[in-house]
């Protein structure tokens, strides 16, 4: 589904360039049809550079990203979003406020198609849109004709959740969409994440901070360390995995270096 | 007293209904763009020019009002791709625009000239003369309320163009742009093109603004645009507060309103025996506040809260 072939990027700190920081060293990564991967990882690891590299708002130094047997590495962002869905670590950031939860949810449904001049609200598609807002349980399919500006940073999550998955995408991407939220609202949109992902089985890649969040859920775990996939197990073997033994996977490269 | 607010209206519709238009331009590119746009100034005089030498020129004035308005749609395809391509920023491409319509202008006015060299080839005002042009049409007797009809109805056309060019799936599109570029961006539309494209159709009703102004005064004048962006958004703002923008609907007319009431504010400040030469000073003087009201509420509202 996913491959990412020898993937380098790296950012220049000064401008002579005498001063590089290497976000992504070398990486190789390959995720199958219907995998929950849960990426964690300390801050500057790449986790989020990976990401980006990934939905194409970065593009790497060398080598390939490959997208269901496409090499998308020339397409743009707004080119590779008929294959993503994504959810941002800000809430504000995955919807647009100013507009109505309607009109929101009417361009995520439309995200693969040509823009045209077309009318952009169909009538057949209120009832579907207020079915599946239902399904949240936030009381969202009441508020249609709201502006998103007034709902809470939780609420927009969910609603970001729901315009990413709307129109099945081939990966499902999540940077860190918890970490602003409170942490009962946290866990409420973390469950509905779980939720969708399971019923609809789609491919997703989760980052997070949180270690317990990242054995709890998905198939897979990969730990990332100053750019390079330190740690990766996936199937019964992640199942049976605890907080202590990702602890100290976490602490042996810290040794390493001092 | 009542033939002076007669005047004072007829007056403010007749320049009112024309610069409604500049501003419902420029609420494309700041309010729905968010795009801080300089080439305003430039493209409504460019419009205005346009459509007079095209007139001198034995043009059929309901197509030069059109070509005004296309050139402005130039324009701000031209500032769009320097700040989308070249990666200028946007206060600077839309100062680059409207510096460079300047000679432009000048070149476009003196092409009814016929002058044997290049360097006189320009003007820096054309004038209708006893050309044709769309306040020609006869409806009614009345002059001026001839030419209220006939700019309230290209207005109406423009505004309903405006509603549903913007409710299409390609005008969310530019909507969402100019909100959230990243979530615009994720849900596949491209960015660029929308900015582009929503500054040409901002600067279109600027171009259609020139033209229609030029011809309401019968000359078209170099420095006709100056002071357009900040009549513009005075207009915009006053009309925001007074009327709301609660939906999009609601925020279009808001702006027209907006546009004519601030005609009125001048023309009484005119009647009252304000002299025209510091006609730019009251502008600057209204927006500042118009700007200043809401801060003031806000004021207001503390004290009171103080108070109890």
């Amino acid at each position: 589904m996913l491959k990412l072939e020898n993937i380098t990027k790296t950012f220049d700190l000064t401008e002579n360039k005498a001063d590089i920081r290497v976000a992504l060293d070398n990486i190789s990564l390959e995720i199958d049809d219907g995998e929950f991967v849960t990426i964690i990882g300390g801050n500057g690891s790449g986790k989020s550079t990976l990401m980006n590299i990934i939905s194409g708002a970065f593009s790497a130094d060398s080598g390939k990203v490959i997208i269901d047997n496409e090499n998308v590495n020339n397409l743009k962002e707004h080119k590779r979003a008929k294959f993503l869905g994504r959810v941002f670590q800000d809430p504000n950031m995955g919807t647009a406020g100013n507009m109505s939860i309607l009109e929101n949810m009417e361009l995520a449904y439309k995200r693969n198609t040509q823009k045209t001049l077309k009318w952009g609200f169909k009538k057949e598609h209120y009832n579907c849109f207020k079915e599946s807002l239902s399904k949240l349980n936030l009381g969202l399919e009441t508020r249609l004709e709201q502006k998103v500006k007034l709902l809470s940073g939780g609420q927009r999550q969910a609603l970001t959740l729901l315009m990413a998955t709307i129109k099945k995408p081939k990966i499902l991407l999540l940077d860190e969409h918890t970490a602003a939220l409170d942490p009962k609202t946290a866990r409420k949109v973390l469950t509905l994440t779980n939720d969708i992902i399971t019923t609809e089985k789609i491919t997703t890649i989760m980052i997070t901070h949180n270690m317990r969040d990242a054995i709890k859920y998905g198939t897979r775990l990969i730990m990332m360390y100053d750019g390079k996939i330190i740690f990766d197990v996936k199937g019964e073997e992640k199942s049976k995995l605890t907080g202590e033994e990702l602890l100290d996977k976490f602490d042996e490269q810290e040794k390493d270096i001092i | 007293m009542l033939e002076t607010i007669k005047y004072i209206i007829i007056d403010a519709l007749c320049m009112g209904l024309p610069y409604a238009l500049l501003a419902l331009g420029i609420f494309v590119s700041y309010r729905i763009l968010d795009f801080s746009d300089l080439t305003c100034e430039g493209s409504f005089t460019l419009g205005g020019a346009v459509c007079v030498s095209g007139i001198i020129l034995g043009i059929n004035p309901w197509l030069t009002s059109i070509l005004g308005g296309v050139s402005g749609f130039a324009c701000g395809i031209f500032t769009g791709l320097l700040h989308t391509k070249l990666k200028i920023p946007a206060l600077l491409s839309g100062i680059i625009t409207m510096t460079a319509l300047f000679s432009i202008n000048l070149l476009v006015m003196g092409i009814t000239k016929n002058s044997s060299s290049f360097a006189q080839a320009f003007d820096t005002v054309a004038y209708v003369g006893d050309n044709k042009t769309i306040f020609s049409l006869s409806i009614f007797k009345n002059r001026n309320m001839n030419a209220i009809f006939i700019s309230a109805v290209i207005v109406f056309i423009m505004v309903a163009f405006i509603y549903w060019f913007f409710g299409t799936e390609f005008g969310m599109s530019i909507r969402a742009t100019g909100m959230n570029q990243q979530m615009a961006r994720s849900q596949g539309i491209n960015t660029t093109i929308m900015i582009i494209i929503g500054l040409g159709v901002g600067n279109f009703l600027i171009g259609v603004s020139g033209a229609l102004t030029a011809q309401y005064t019968m000359s078209a004048k170099s420095d006709m645009g100056t002071g357009a962006l900040v009549i513009g958004l005075a207009s915009i703002i006053l009309g925001e507060s007074i009327f709301g923008k609660r939906s999009f609907k609601n925020w279009i007319i808001s702006v027209l309103l907006g546009s004519i009431i601030y005609y009125l504010i001048i023309g009484i400040a005119i009647n009252l025996g304000l002299p025209t030469f510091l006609l730019k000073l009251l502008y600057a003087v209204l927006i500042i506040i118009i700007l200043v009201i809401p801060f003031i509420k806000k004021l207001l509202k503390k004290r009171e809260v103080k108070a109890c």
